[in-house]
């Protein structure tokens, strides 16, 4: 193997000399004046070139040919400069802007070595956090993924449902990570917030099913999530007071900036309301003393640079969601909790001038309770996911060429199901435990054949095992494995090939073909995602989730707008659905699953407005996504329960004054799909229903208009004071979330209509939130 | 499973709005019914209807319009016996 290795390094290594007279291109770094922090998203504009560019997170963008041309750079927050390149061919430079409060004229070059981007790649997207704040906010808790959702090629929200939906894929096939470690459970409130504490969260990227092979990525899609960095933050506390929740975060680091702590706690308080709504209401009539739900959030990470070119970083999230209910009238009393534990340490050290190394460990856990008593049965259900996770990784910089390699391992240890059930003519208990390991390595490169053009080629290999003490019968199949010994081993390959191409008009083309490979299941109880949902890893018996995406890009960026529009097709197989209704007992647990494919294909488009006093987005989807079991209407491509023909979303802000601003946000979406029985007929002197189909119903369209205002309050005690006003569903629409069958009765005995009634969950919010920082 | 399953959807009822909405009935194919049973000592009972779209008004008439009372019904046994059924009215349904 490292044979192999040391052969592709050296071949790289002869490419990359081979084309040195090639044109010359600079990397640029654009830095803040005053704190000397990296700045993102600054457009820039070539004026003799007339081609621009954006710079990335670490506030780098590269172009070539520019010796003697004269760049604009522009940002909402900064002055607007221009900056005259020397005719010298230099490999770097290093371009400082001066935020708008403050005006001079001075100019300060260094030089600096910046990485090249994953520049190749199609389908990313990017969430900033300062206009992830700027949306309407659902009861004053602004939410980074629900700015993600509003990106094409992803579901936009619909009724209670937090899951995230990429492509026509489920919500069990993102990869969440958190500064280093996977989140497997990321929401709260049943779905209606995610866990991500947006006073310390920079940026999210995701990689719509093109990640490049070092990301580990889920089939649909990986989300990466970066919490601020304390060594270029000022110190300093931030907070917000919303409705049903608080939020104070702090960031400090010593003077030398060799170490630094940024963290956040979000803390609910509905119990409040549950008091306070006791002294108005009568017992009977109040919903909120019946009820009860509690979350919190505790979220950071600390930082430890004792030299240039190493660094220590170490994250953490624990976070948990209470929620009970008792009802008398109903016979009705439950509860459930479910959270996330989270920590990782990762060391990156420069071992070279062009090389760096990064070395992580983590350990990531979810797990969900629910206890209950209904109509005198007793139910106790646990799940838990734990994992175990350890890496190595080098990134090397060449003139041309970017190479990742790398080696992880992971052990997981599952419980899917943990349930006591106790009714009145029977007991019965359910437990199932899985433990797996799996090794696996990757090789990348993205190589720049010409300025432009560029080719990402990448390849990941899993030696994936499953470990006893390990139990299947079936027939006249009987397998049982002790502890320590291997019950089944697989090898599996992902890889992803990918071309861009720049044309002249500033713009780009790319596309790319993916193989991706997922280890883990997330069984859905219900046709909602909840999140009771249940991982499962793949084992002897359940093939783990494979599948192809290939797309085609084109982007067009202008100084002002920028446009992009991306065709997809995808194929998954082995995708699974939970059978809740299965009857006889089954012996073992990966017996309860359908296994189907699904297909899914579509186009985006978005055209975006980043910089002046207005700016907005309009991103559409037109998609279809399908799937087809073979025990389901004999392998019948049906509608997945999310496919949505249409999505589209429009987002404007305008910024009135340094006082006001504003900013709206309308969404429209085709109705999710359901199956209801589409006939009925006398069968044994009662009437029974007639299905035709899975699937075949669709719910009324899905619409919502949010408005938002933001006031910025003047205050001597305050770094900045502001005030938020939200408005989420304007125009009270009555959005369905499920829908039922009703039978009305008419006068005489035979008068019978039949009708549907949906239930919807969100009527006109309106909320005020205050954020504050000192 | 069943019952964690209806515990979820309670939950869910507990805390929602209603709304009656108009929902567009698939086209349907109406298709013949065939419910019988054979007991020893007496006679074979064949109930023959039509099914009918589930969103509908239902009322006397639409009811008794699922009846199919135009067909032949033939009954073979194994041994090569056969015998035709006659129509009659089922008090009950009437």
């Amino acid at each position: 193997m490292r044979r192999i290795l040391v052969m592709l390094f050296l071949m790289g290594g002869v490419i990359i000399r081979s084309f040195s007279q090639e044109p010359h291109c600079t990397s640029y770094w654009v830095v803040d004046s005053e704190t000397g922090n990296p700045v993102a998203d600054v457009y820039v504009w070539a004026l003799q070139k007339e081609e621009g560019a954006v710079t990335n997170q670490d506030g780098s963008f590269q172009m070539c040919e520019t010796p003697g041309d004269t760049l604009v750079l522009r940002h909402t927050s900064y002055q607007t400069k221009k900056y005259s390149v020397t005719t010298k061919e230099l490999d770097s430079l290093t371009i400082f802007i001066e935020p708008k409060a403050i005006i001079t004229e001075e100019v300060k070059i260094s030089a600096s070595l910046t990485p090249l981007n994953d520049q190749a790649i199609p389908g990313i997207g990017r969430v900033v956090v300062e206009s992830a704040l700027k949306l309407p906010s659902v009861l004053g808790e602004a939410d980074v993924i629900r700015a993600l959702q509003q990106l094409p090629g992803i579901q936009s929200v619909s009724e209670g449902v937090g899951g995230i939906f990429v492509r026509g894929g489920s919500p069990g096939q993102n990869r969440i990570d958190l500064d280093g470690m996977e989140l497997m459970n990321p929401v709260h409130l049943m779905g209606i917030y995610s866990v991500f504490n947006p006073l310390i969260t920079k940026d999210v990227n995701v990689y719509k099913g093109h990640s490049p092979v070092s990301v580990s990525s889920g089939l649909s899609s990986s989300i990466i999530v970066f919490s601020e960095n304390p060594l270029l933050n000022s110190s300093g506390v931030k907070g917000s007071l919303g409705n049903i929740a608080t939020n104070l975060t702090f960031s400090l680091h010593d003077k030398p900036k060799k170490f630094g702590v940024i963290a956040g706690v979000r803390r609910s308080y509905l119990e409040l309301y549950r008091e306070a709504s006791k002294l108005f209401l009568p017992e009977e009539d109040n919903y909120f003393a019946h009820s009860f739900y509690s979350f919190y959030d505790f979220h950071g990470k600390a930082i430890y640079q004792p030299m240039n070119g190493s660094r220590f970083s170490f994250s953490w999230y624990l976070g948990k969601d209470v929620f009970s209910m008792d009802n008398d009238k109903i016979q009705y009393k439950a509860g459930t909790n479910y959270g996330n534990g989270a920590a990782s340490l990762q060391w990156t050290k420069r071992t070279g001038a062009n090389s760096t190394l990064k070395v992580s460990m983590g350990y990531t856990s979810t797990w969900s309770n629910f206890q209950g008593q209904v109509l005198q049965n007793d139910i106790d259900f646990k799940s838990r996911f734990q994992k175990y996770s350890f890496g190595a990784s080098m990134v090397k910089t060449f003139d041309k060429h970017l190479v990742r390699y790398g080696l992880e391992g992971e052990w997981h240890k599952t419980l899917p199901q943990d349930m006591n059930l106790i009714m009145i003519e029977d007991t019965s208990r359910y437990y199932d435990k899985f433990q797996n390991s799996d090794l696996s390595w990757f090789l990348e490169d993205t190589y720049s054949v010409l300025p432009a053009l560029s080719l990402y080629a990448g390849i990941r290999g899993f030696y994936y095992s499953t470990w006893g003490p390990y139990t299947y019968k079936k027939d006249d199949v009987y397998q049982n494995y002790g502890t320590g010994e291997v019950a089944d081993n697989d090898s599996y390959w992902s890889y992803s090939l990918a071309l861009a191409y720049k044309l002249q008009n500033n713009s780009s083309i790319k596309v790319a073909w993916t193989r991706s490979i997922q280890l883990q299941h997330l069984a859905s109880l219900s046709s909602m995602p909840l999140p009771n949902d249940l991982w499962m890893m793949a084992s002897p018996h359940l093939a783990p989730q494979k599948g192809h995406q290939w797309s085609v890009e084109y982007n067009k960026e202008t100084p002002v707008f920028s446009f992009s529009s991306a065709a997809f097709v995808r194929l998954m197989q082995n995708q699974l659905i939970f059978n809740v209704s299965l009857n006889e007992k089954v012996a073992n647990f990966e017996d309860h699953f359908y296994r189907g494919k699904g297909r899914a294909y579509g186009i985006e488009l978005s055209v975006n407005k980043k910089i002046g006093n207005l700016q907005g987005s309009i991103n559409y989807t037109l998609s279809k996504s399908e799937r087809s079991f073979l025990q389901i209407f004999d392998g019948d491509w049906f509608n997945d329960k999310f496919d949505r023909t249409h999505d589209l979303s429009l987002m404007s802000s305008f910024k009135l004054s340094d006082k006001w601003s504003f900013s709206a946000n309308w969404t429209y979406a085709t109705g999710t799909s359901m199956t209801l029985p589409s006939g009925r007929m006398w069968m044994m002197g009662t009437v029974m229903n007639d299905y035709d189909g899975y699937n075949q119903f669709r719910l009324p369209d899905y619409h919502r208009l949010d408005l938002s205002a933001s006031l910025t309050l003047k205050s001597h005690l305050f770094k900045s004071s502001v005030l938020d006003f939200s408005v989420i569903n304007l125009y009270n629409r009555a959005n369905p979330y499920f829908l039922f069958y009703k039978v009305v009765k008419g006068d005489s005995n035979y008068n019978i209509d039949i009708g549907a009634t949906q239930i919807s969950l969100f009527p006109i919010m309106p909320s005020v939130s205050w954020k504050f920082s000192f | 499973m069943k019952i964690f399953f209806a515990f979820i959807i309670l939950v869910l009822f507990c805390a929602s709005c209603q709304k009656d909405v108009d929902l567009d009935q698939p086209s349907y194919q109406e298709k013949i019914v065939v419910d019988g049973y054979i007991e020893t000592g007496r006679s074979a009972m064949v109930f023959l209807t039509m099914s009918s779209p589930f969103l509908t008004h239902y009322d006397s008439v639409s009811i008794r319009n699922t009846f199919l009372n135009y067909a032949k019904i033939t009954l073979v046994s194994s041994t090569g016996e056969t015998e035709v059924l006659t129509l009659f009215r089922e008090k009950k349904f009437f």
